[in-house]
């Protein structure tokens, strides 16, 4: 336990400040569509570059080889850069990259994690089923053995960036255990392969972000296998660890700096009397509370970074940094749009309050749904029997 | 490298397992709800001990016969204190020892390393005037720490005219007079800050205790010929008393590093983490009562011991609203170092 404030941390945080001051894309982000992933990639590219992709990721794959402390650092001054959202690259360097350095071959390793740190490939993430979602392990994309390939049949879906991305992680059932979670494959899928269509879905935001993804004899190599035929859920489950633990820790600064953007906004709008809204008790009092709370997210995340300095990847404690920041963001978007009154109502108003507002619903979904998460806790961290 | 950690190192971990034990020896949560209205609160076994361990002198510096340690480390005891709810003026005395370090009074502080002066809180009574303590009967001394002012009474500047029943039986309310000067007074906000870090302390030991009472009792108590912890909103609640902990917990030891170091972020912190604090371990304390039914309802449990302690805390130095006050009129500090 210790705030020691190193000279080469704050050497760190410096250059990555001044870098970031000269790098960050001046242009907004486009809108889903033709553009994204280019623009995506590009910021990723650039990022590499410059020596900041893969903070935390080894050397020998492009990576930098620094800590978890480092990689928050990175995210607080991106925060503060105005830095855009990862977009299409969030699967990649988030969650698919991390499982690939824990559990994957030589092979697997040497070949994606370079690309998605520079920029080249976008992945998505093939877990939820329209029969398994919050019951994953219920999953029944059937895979064959034909050789030396897995022969995939069946359907995905809630698949993020699926209609930009080149790779997948892909979970498929292989056999028949005698429990759900076992049978099961992680495997990697190159989207291109023939067999594979994507349909968009339009979330209620207005943007196609989600997709159904079916497959029609998809020959996957073996090869691509992390982890062993038939045992992929323990890779699954690194997988998630690496989505709860560590894949929000830039949305959670970014939510703290938008919290303090707030209270500069209950100062500055009144309302049609006249009023200064921050004079509003009930206002103030949540806006308090909010900026709290952020401040507990955040040592929440340097307790979970300091957890995580001491293994090999997070824990399911992790959850409960997850389930607190999800429903945390949705409190402080509510509260966006409520500050903003009437003028919340125009599409695309206010740099998008409304739709983040809208957005903030997935938060308690995504990477599992709340009550998931609050299982993980009740069982996996407080030690509570199994039950429904 | 190392930066910000929040995660205790071995010696920080053994003071808290060494205050742990010495608790569950002199002062587990069954001692207090056996106390007898009128009785003292403070376990002197306890306070000998805890003299002897340095708790009193844990932030003072070696010469004044401290560990030289910090809050952090402070902040780690009093989770424990308020872990089993330990009645007795340990945070006016903790708090006495800061104000007479920061007063260049080295005799006195040493006197309170040791753990030979027994300081009480004195809070101002807003209507009507006066004062009021909650450790009546157990100090030799008072602290009065407000948001701008700290001053240190001896007894003979003090008069406790009335002492009256409370709700918490770990307190002993008392209407006081302050007819003398003070011995010692020290100036801004930093005593409110610490003493409010330490209330927060506390509080966040009563969410990590609620959370594990409910736990324990929701694995062996069955109903419907299951374990009550098998059902998913028992379950569930007792997830929200882990988060909430995590949070409460972490962010007290957050604001207490930030305020030793004096960093920028500490003025957004120690108000954020005691206003947090509190309502987490009040919902904790509700929610543990919940978890147990009609057993946590009754005095022959220990539930209510957290809930009304809870309660005390809550009203202790500054109000919610100074509280909220001060986290929306902290600045926004971007990072350094870290």
């Amino acid at each position: 336990m210790d705030l020691g404030l190193t000279p080469d941390l704050r050497d760190f945080r410096e250059a990555a400040r001044t870098w970031l001051e000269e790098n960050v894309p001046r242009e907004p982000r486009p809108l889903l569509g033709p553009g994204v992933r280019d623009f995506d990639l590009a910021w990723q590219r650039r990022q590499f570059d410059g020596g900041w992709a893969g903070i935390s990721w080894p050397v020998e794959y492009g990576g930098r080889g620094l800590t978890l402390l480092q990689q928050m650092v990175w995210f607080e001054e991106m925060a503060w850069a105005g830095a855009p959202y990862i977009g299409v690259c969030f699967v990649g360097i988030n969650h698919a990259g991390p499982t690939l350095i824990a559990r994957a071959n030589e092979e697997l390793k040497a070949f994606h994690l370079p690309r998605i740190l520079r920029g080249e490939t976008v992945w998505c993430q093939g877990f939820s089923e329209p029969g398994a979602g919050s019951d994953l392990a219920s999953l029944s994309l059937r895979g064959e053995v034909d050789g030396d390939h897995l022969v995939v049949n069946g359907q995905k879906i809630w698949t993020s960036f699926a209609q930009f991305a080149d790779y997948q992680e892909l979970l498929v059932r292989t056999g028949r255990g005698e429990k759900a979670h076992q049978g099961i494959t992680w495997i990697v899928n190159d989207m291109r392969l023939p067999g594979v269509t994507v349909r968009p879905v339009t979330t209620m935001t207005g943007e196609p972000e989600l997709a159904e993804v079916f497959y029609d004899d998809v020959r996957i190599p073996l090869a691509n296998v992390v982890g062993g035929l038939g045992d992929g859920w323990s890779v699954a489950m690194s997988t998630l660890s690496f989505e709860r633990g560590t894949g929000f820790m830039k949305d959670q600064v970014e939510l703290a700096r938008f919290v303090d953007e707030l209270v500069e906004v209950a100062r500055d709008r009144t309302d049609r009397r006249g009023r200064r809204l921050v004079d509003d008790a009930a206002l103030a009092a949540r806006l308090a509370t909010c900026r709290a709370e952020c401040a507990a997210l955040r040592a929440m995340t340097l307790a979970e970074i300091g957890r995580n300095a001491r293994r090999s990847q997070p824990g399911p404690e992790s959850s409960m940094m997850r389930l607190f920041g999800a429903e945390l963001t949705q409190r402080v978007r509510r509260l966006a749009v409520e500050l903003l009154g009437d003028d919340s109502l125009a599409a695309g108003a206010e740099r998008r309050w409304t739709e983040e507002w809208l957005y903030s619903y997935a938060n308690t979904i995504a990477a599992g749904a709340k009550d998931i998460q609050r299982n993980i806790i009740g069982e996996r961290v407080l030690g509570m029997p199994k039950g429904r | 490298m190392t930066g910000v950690d929040l995660i205790p190192d071995e010696t920080q971990a053994s003071i808290a397992s060494a205050a742990r034990a010495a608790i569950g020896q002199h002062a587990p949560l069954e001692r207090l709800q056996a106390l007898a209205p009128a009785a003292p609160v403070t376990d002197d076994g306890l306070w000998k001990l805890a003299g002897a361990q340095g708790w009193f002198g844990l932030h003072l510096p070696e010469q004044l016969g401290g560990a030289g340690l910090g809050l952090g480390e402070l902040a780690l005891l009093f989770q424990e204190l308020g872990r089993a709810v330990v009645p007795g003026p340990f945070l006016g005395t903790v708090l006495a020892g800061y104000a007479a370090a920061a007063a260049g009074q080295d005799g006195l502080a040493a006197e309170i390393a040791e753990g030979r002066m027994r300081v009480g809180l004195l809070e101002p009574v807003v209507v009507g005037g006066g004062a009021r303590t909650l450790d009546a009967g157990e100090a030799a001394a008072w602290l009065m720490v407000g948001p701008d002012r700290a001053a240190l009474y001896d007894d003979s500047a003090v008069t406790v005219t009335r002492t009256t029943a409370a709700v918490d039986p770990g307190i002993r309310l008392g209407d006081a007079a302050v007819t003398g000067p003070p011995v010692l007074e020290v100036g801004g906000p930093r005593l409110a800050a610490i003493g409010s870090v330490l209330v927060a302390a506390q509080l966040a030991g009563i969410c990590a205790a609620t959370r594990d009472q409910s736990t324990a009792y929701v694995k062996v108590r069955h109903q419907f010929g299951a374990p009550l912890g098998s059902f998913q909103a028992v379950k569930h609640r007792c997830a929200d008393l882990a988060v909430r902990a995590e949070a409460a917990g972490q962010l007290v030891l957050l604001a207490a590093l930030a305020l030793d170091a004096d960093r920028a972020d500490a003025d957004l912190l120690w108000p954020s983490a005691r206003l947090l604090a509190a309502d987490h371990a009040l919902r904790g304390a509700g929610d543990n009562i919940q978890n147990h039914g009609a057993i946590g309802f009754t005095a022959e449990h220990t539930a209510h011991l957290f809930l009304k302690r809870a309660h005390s805390l809550a009203t202790l130095l500054l109000t919610p609203a100074e509280l909220r006050g001060a986290v929306l009129a902290a600045p926004t500090t971007r990072p350094v170092g870290d």
